[in-house]
């Protein structure tokens, strides 16, 4: 697997890629939630929506390679078999037609017998956990050579120390799947449970990272809560901090598989200034990416 | 078993009180491993109940999308939408990852409702 380069999301969103347009000169990738480009039929079955025909347009119109990131299968879910067979049977299409060379999901649960809730949940560090997310994962493998996850955000994950990591590297090992390390993911969760992110990110498996997400959040309103307590949000709609910055930085002479960098943001809210700032950190991890 | 600690912060995550409905679920739990209920009682509260929110803000931006005109409605009068979106989610639980096909389900749930209530009255 060659290395591709700097990325960014192409979101099915005409306005956001109106305002990103002028920056696809800047990158070597897209990066797509292959299921925003999908519908659901009433009998349940899965196909392309309208925009999948307009990503085909923009990735040939652009010449760029598309890698996945998968957002709905939700990889730690415990059954739900009927849901796989419609999923991976649109995904397999979709993987034909469009040729990643590696797919990613988030890390966890976000649906369970039927019921969706779109917010990736963290999973028990129990063998069984372990288990269920290689083995649906691998299920993916028929469609893409390189499959993996990335690592999430755990608002009331109780995991200490660097056990979180540890479960990342068992979940690895049981599947031989690959990681997509979210730094911002990862400051965020020591950030709301008082870690520390060097040794956090030290105890990942390293050579397992294919890819690197940078991306910004913001802090919760102190209202939300009862307790008056604010938590970092992995929002995706601010520019990548500075200690997100900095642990890439320290990191990537110590990823040795990596293969690309993507630069996320989120299409809520995004303006002309959000995609002037975004130009400015695709040349930043650029630099970093290519030491 | 892990689809048993899956069911249960189902029906946490979507409680009015998250932290009670835990604390009630945990005193009634009779099929959960010692690993897994040491996990879930050592729950971030906070967190738990910020997941919560999240898992509504999710579904309201998802019906955003997928209603036609329900983001322009509500810049018009939030209030009322809030109002709407809240007794639709109370009802009818999401079962769609698709905003195009939730917007279908809430419309035909809107249109229900709609023919119930007296004219000239909201659902």
């Amino acid at each position: 697997m060659t290395a591709l380069g700097v990325g960014l999301v192409l979101h099915p969103n005409a306005r956001y890629i109106e305002l990103i347009r002028h920056l696809a000169p800047q990158v070597d990738f897209l990066e797509v939630v292959p299921e925003t480009f999908w519908r659901e039929r009433e009998s349940g079955e899965l196909d392309w929506s309208p925009w999948a025909d307009e990503l085909e347009r923009l990735r040939d119109q652009w010449d760029l390679p598309l890698v996945a990131h998968g957002l709905g299968f939700s990889p730690g879910t415990a059954g739900g078999a009927e849901h796989d067979r419609r999923w991976l049977a649109q995904l397999g299409r979709d993987c034909a037609r469009f040729g990643y060379p590696w797919y990613t999901e988030h890390l966890g649960w976000s649906s369970f017998a039927g019921r969706e809730l779109f917010l990736p949940l963290p999973l028990p560090p129990t063998e069984e956990a372990v288990r269920k997310v290689a083995d649906r994962l691998g299920m993916i493998r028929p469609f893409v050579p390189v499959v993996g996850f990335e690592n999430q955000v755990g608002y009331f994950n109780a995991l200490e120390g660097e056990r979180e990591p540890v479960l990342w590297n068992r979940i690895c090992a049981a599947g031989d799947l690959v990681m997509l390390l979210d730094l911002h993911n990862a400051w965020t969760q020591c950030v709301n449970f008082d870690m520390d992110l060097d040794r956090y990110v030290d105890a990942i498996d390293l050579a397992r990272v294919v890819e690197v997400h940078l991306s910004g959040g913001a802090d919760s309103e102190p209202g939300w809560l009862v307790t008056g307590r604010t938590m970092r949000l992995d929002s995706h709609d601010g520019p990548v901090p500075e200690p997100v910055w900095d642990a890439f930085a320290r990191l990537r002479p110590r990823l040795p598989a990596l293969r690309g960098v993507v630069v996320e943001r989120l299409d809520d809210g995004f303006g002309p200034d959000d995609a002037r700032l975004l130009g400015e950190e695709l040349e930043r991890a650029r630099r970093i990416f290519e030491r | 078993m892990l689809a048993d600690v899956q069911a249960l912060l189902v029906r946490v995550l979507t409680a009015e009180d998250p932290r009670g409905a835990l604390a009630r679920e945990l005193a009634s739990a009779t099929s959960l491993t010692a690993e897994e209920r040491a996990w879930l009682v050592g729950v971030d509260p906070d967190g738990l109940a910020l997941s919560s929110l999240l898992v509504d803000k999710l579904r309201f931006q998802q019906l955003l999308r997928g209603v036609p005109g329900l983001a322009e409605e509500f810049e018009r009068d939030p209030a009322a939408v809030v109002a709407t979106v809240a007794r639709y989610v109370r009802e009818v639980p999401c079962t769609t990852f698709f905003p195009e096909r939730e917007g279908q389900r809430f419309k035909g749930w809107y249109d229900a409702r709609h023919r119930e209530t007296p004219r000239g009255s909201q659902p």
